[in-house]
Formats: structure tokens, C-alpha cells, sequence
């Protein structure tokens, strides 16, 4: 692949981006009130809604959003416009749990996902299990992020430059931003990446609309390149609709970092609106990134399998031929594609590092250790960990929707602990334990082996048979419920 | 039964209506509307998305699911 003729000061600009994050931090650091666990990775419980709504739309909207739902869109078509579908089905599902979660952070001072679960279900076994499922989905989503820094790094330098480089250099930029001022400065950082991001989104659709030939002569000739994309999915693929609804609506809606930004919102009435504004922009971030992956189709024909992921950079190198408008517009969305990959890698890092700190530094290697020593534990696993991942960025060869499954594979057999925890008081640990193992093996077996009946996901299988064993625990072996 | 309950359930009652109107279930068939429903399969599901954005925010402003509103 060719590399982008990018100007000086288009790489300036990009400069000046990554230097101003890490003033961000600087100045983030200086605001800190003390040392507590609680100032350093919720922020002080005090985020305002334009901050908590960007943060969670940049969390939320990634690399993968870029990058795998443009790749996804290219390879499946118009089927995959259950993306939006599920995109929204996570602030859905957010509904079901986040108001009384918060509530309940305020009165019991949580700071990880796994507070709840050790206060609602006091049990050693299901807490060590969700503080070990919630870090490897953790570890998975950066290492995604990271393959798709590397991706983006050599797809715009043209294989010029090795793709680990770039990854060395934005981590270590997240980890000083992160380190220096917790997740204060990650969420304003957050909120700069997340309005450039909207901003680039704009900038993509006007861009193709009036440089590469406009969208609907970019549908036609797809209608005429490709018309089974066009088409809906069969029988089967309607019922993997659905469950990819499931999978990515529960799933993503118990993501760590983003349950950490529930308690870390300055009230109730701040959460409810920035859910609100999150059902909303699925409508127009998520459909512009689909279509461009279907303009893609006819446009780029007979990439196959991880080179279809490519497609942005493409995009990109067509937007730059147009002119000098065109070097504006990827500039800044090339400082858009950074922040996306950044504000959800940072994110997922310190949720890694708090819960790293909290549930397991803390209760089963320094007991009795501050909040201070804590922290640290927590930054220098973050610092090492990431090192290991940037080496499997170099080896490993999975494409990114792949990646993007497995996490939630996992994620959806956590999520029942949230979802019944807050809504059925009577529920004991049991049964929420074994319904948690259940699923998690029927889970993770049915991925190993590529299993999907019916269309199903086998995290969405799991999904089930963990329902199936929490009622049964629940309802039919009256024992569970002492 | 406490109105927020009743405003749950029918809150829950329509986003499973929209969810389920949004998968396109069908496949050309002979049938009248299935014949309408095939080519147009992408706008219908466009607008189930949009129905469902709207009951999100009406859920998250008012319907749901705070129960020390009643």
C-alpha cells in the first residue's frame, strides 16, 4: 500500500495534538485534591455532563468503530447495519442498572465494577471470577486498540514505517497522560478526543458527499458491483442479527471503564442526560462509518479478510488527491483517528489499573497497603502489561471483529450480575456464580470451536444457559436462596 | 401497582417491539409483503433505529427507571 503524501505541518498539527493531551495531564495532575484511590481513578465523583458524555462516547466509540465496523461493513454489507442497532441497545441496556448502581456508588463509595459485586454478593469465589474475566476482556480490549494503532501507523506511512514504532509512541504518551492525572485526565483528554472525533465524522461524510462521487452514486454502483451485499441477511443470519444486538447491546453496556464513569458522574440528573445524548449519536457517527465501508465495496474491490480493515486509510489517501481542502480534512481526521484509538486504550488502562489496585493488590497481596502504594501497583501493572502487549501486536494475526468478539464473549456472562444484582433483591451468590462458570464455558468452548447454532454467538448461548442456572438456583432449588 | 412500574413495562414492552421490528426477519417470498418489505428491508430498519434512539431518551429523561420518582 502506498503511503500518504501528508505536508509538514499535517504531521505538526499531529504534534501539537499528542503534546496538548500531555498538558492535559499535567494540568489534570495539578488539580488533584488528595491521594485517594477515588480522586485518582473517578475523578473526584464530580464530572459534569459535556465531559461525561464525551467520555463515554469517545470510550465507546473506537478504534474498532473506525477501523472494524468500516472493515465489517465492507465484508458483510448492508447486514451489518446491526451495529446501529446495537450501538443503541447499549445505552438500553445502560438504563436497566446504571441510575441504581450510581445511587448506591454515592452511598457506598464504590470505585471499581467489582465493589458492587463484593457488596451485593458476598462472595470470594464470584468476586475473584469477575475481577478475572473483567481483566482479561480488559487486556483484549487494548491489545485491539494497539493492533490498530499498528495498523494505522504503517497503512498511512505505507509500510515505511514499522507499526510498532507508532504504538511505542502513543503509549507511552496515554500512560504519562493517564499516570499524571488518573481519570481526570483521561476524561478531559476524552472530551477533546471525543469532539474531534465528532468533528471528523462530519468532515467524512461532507468529503464523500462532495469529492468521491457522493453517496448515491456510490449506492448504485454498489447495487452494481456487489447487489448481494444489498440484500437482507437469510434466515440465519436475521437470528445473528439479533443476537449481535444482544452480544454488543449487554455486553459493552458492563464495560469497566464504563461503569466507572457512572459513579464518577457529578450527579444522577448529569447521568440520565448523558445517556440520553448517548442513544442519539449512533444515528449519525455509526451510519457514517457503515457507509463509508459500503461506498468502499464498489470503490475498492477484492480486499479480503484483515485487509479490508484498511479501508479508512484508503479513504483517506482518495480524500488527500482532492486538494488542499482534502490535506486539511485528513489532517484533522488523521488527529480524529488518534483520539479514538487513544481515548479508548487510555480508558480501558486505568479501569485496568484501578482494578488491578483495588481488588486485587490490595485484598490478596498488601493488605492493609494506602490508597497511595495502590495506585502506584496499579500504574506499574499497566506500565507492564502494555509492554507485553505491544510485543503480541507483533506476532499475533487476528482480525479486528474477531478481537472485538471475543471480549464480548465474556463480558455478556458478567453482565447478569449487574443487570439481576440492582433489580432482584432476594437473588443470592450462588446461583449468580454458577450462571457465571456455565456460561462462561459454554461461552468460551463454543468460540474455540467456531460453534454458533442457529446463528447464534456462543456468547449469546452462554448468555442463556447462565439465565438458565441463575433461575433454576434461584427458583427451583429453594437451598440457593439460604 | 406504582406508576413507574406500569411506565417500566411499557417502556420494556415497546423497545422489544422496536428491536424486533428492526431485525429483518423476512426473505422474498411470495407474498405481498414480503414483496415490499425486501427491497425496502434497509429503510425499515433505519426507522426502527431511530424509534429506538427516541424510547432510549424518553426512557433515560422519564420513563425509566428510577423508582424514588413515584
Amino acid at each position: 500500500m502506498q503511503g500518504l503524501p501528508l505536508a509538514s505541518w499535517s504531521l505538526g498539527f499531529v504534534a501539537v495534538y499528542l503534546t496538548s493531551v500531555l498538558a492535559v495531564g499535567w494540568f489534570a495532575r495539578s488539580r488533584r485534591r488528595d491521594d485517594s484511590l477515588s480522586d485518582y481513578y473517578l475523578g473526584g465523583r464530580s464530572m459534569g455532563l459535556g465531559v461525561l458524555m464525551l467520555t463515554l462516547f469517545a470510550t465507546q466509540y473506537s478504534g474498532n468503530a473506525l477501523f472494524g465496523f468500516t472493515g465489517q461493513a465492507y465484508r458483510a454489507g448492508f447486514t451489518w447495519l446491526s451495529i446501529l442497532h446495537s450501538m443503541i441497545a447499549v445505552v438500553a441496556g445502560y438504563l436497566l442498572f446504571a441510575p441504581q448502581l450510581y445511587r448506591l456508588s454515592r452511598e457506598k463509595q464504590f470505585v471499581t465494577p467489582s465493589d458492587y459485586i463484593a457488596f451485593r454478593f458476598p462472595s470470594r469465589a464470584l468476586g475473584a471470577l469477575v475481577v478475572v474475566c473483567l481483566m482479561v476482556v480488559l487486556v483484549n480490549y487494548v491489545l485491539a486498540q494497539l493492533k490498530v494503532m499498528g495498523h494505522v501507523v504503517q497503512g498511512l506511512s505505507g509500510g515505511q514505517v514499522d507499526g510498532v514504532w507508532g504504538v511505542v509512541l502513543l503509549a507511552v504518551i496515554m500512560l504519562v497522560y493517564s499516570t499524571l492525572g488518573g481519570l481526570r485526565s483521561v476524561a478531559w483528554t476524552d472530551a477533546i478526543q471525543g469532539a474531534m472525533m465528532l468533528t471528523g465524522f462530519i468532515l467524512i461524510a461532507v468529503i464523500v458527499h462532495r469529492d468521491l462521487g457522493g453517496w448515491l452514486t456510490a449506492f448504485s454502483e454498489l447495487r452494481e458491483v456487489a447487489p448481494g451485499k444489498l440484500q437482507p441477511p437469510s434466515g440465519r443470519g436475521a437470528v445473528t442479527w439479533f443476537s449481535t444486538v444482544i452480544l454488543i447491546g449487554v455486553g459493552a453496556s458492563v464495560y469497566p471503564q464504563a461503569i466507572q464513569r457512572i459513579y464518577a458522574a457529578g450527579s444522577a440528573d448529569i447521568l440520565k442526560k448523558s445517556l440520553a445524548g448517548m442513544a442519539v449519536l449512533p444515528l449519525f457517527a455509526v451510519v457514517v462509518v457503515l457507509a463509508l465501508g459500503f461506498v468502499a465495496i464498489a470503490r475498492y474491490p477484492g480486499l479480503e479478510g484483515s485487509a479490508a480493515d484498511q479501508v479508512m486509510v484508503l479513504i483517506l489517501r482518495d480524500v488527500l488527491a482532492t486538494g488542499w481542502l482534502g490535506q486539511i480534512v485528513v489532517t484533522l481526521l488523521l488527529g480524529a483517528i488518534l483520539a479514538a484509538l487513544m481515548s479508548t486504550a487510555d480508558s480501558a488502562l486505568l479501569s485496568l489499573s484501578a482494578i488491578f489496585a483495588k481488588d486485587v493488590y490490595r485484598p490478596y497481596l498488601r493488605p492493609g497497603a494506602g490508597d497511595r502504594e495502590c495506585a502506584r501497583a496499579g500504574q506499574w501493572l499497566v506500565w507492564s502489561v502494555l509492554a507485553v502487549l505491544i510485543w503480541i501486536t507483533t506476532v499475533e494475526d487476528l482480525t479486528l471483529y474477531r478481537l472485538f468478539v471475543l471480549k464480548f464473549e465474556i463480558l455478556l456472562q458478567v453482565a447478569p450480575a449487574f443487570y439481576l444484582g440492582v433489580n432482584f433483591p432476594s437473588l443470592q451468590a450462588k446461583p449468580i456464580l454458577m450462571g457465571l462458570l456455565a456460561g462462561l464455558v459454554t461461552a468460551i468452548a463454543g468460540w474455540s470451536l467456531g460453534w454458533m447454532p442457529l446463528g447464534l454467538h456462543p456468547g449469546t448461548v452462554g448468555l442463556v444457559v447462565n439465565l438458565a442456572v441463575v433461575a433454576a438456583g434461584h427458583w427451583v432449588f429453594p437451598l440457593a436462596r439460604k | 401497582m406504582p406508576r413507574q412500574s406500569v411506565k417500566r413495562g411499557i417502556w420494556l414492552l415497546l423497545v422489544a417491539l422496536v428491536l424486533f421490528i428492526g431485525v429483518p426477519w423476512y426473505w422474498p417470498s411470495d407474498s405481498a409483503l414480503d414483496g415490499w418489505l425486501v427491497p425496502n428491508w434497509v429503510w425499515v430498519s433505519l426507522a426502527a433505529s431511530w424509534l429506538f434512539a427516541g424510547l432510549v431518551v424518553w426512557g433515560a429523561l422519564g420513563a425509566w427507571p428510577d423508582e424514588d420518582r413515584d
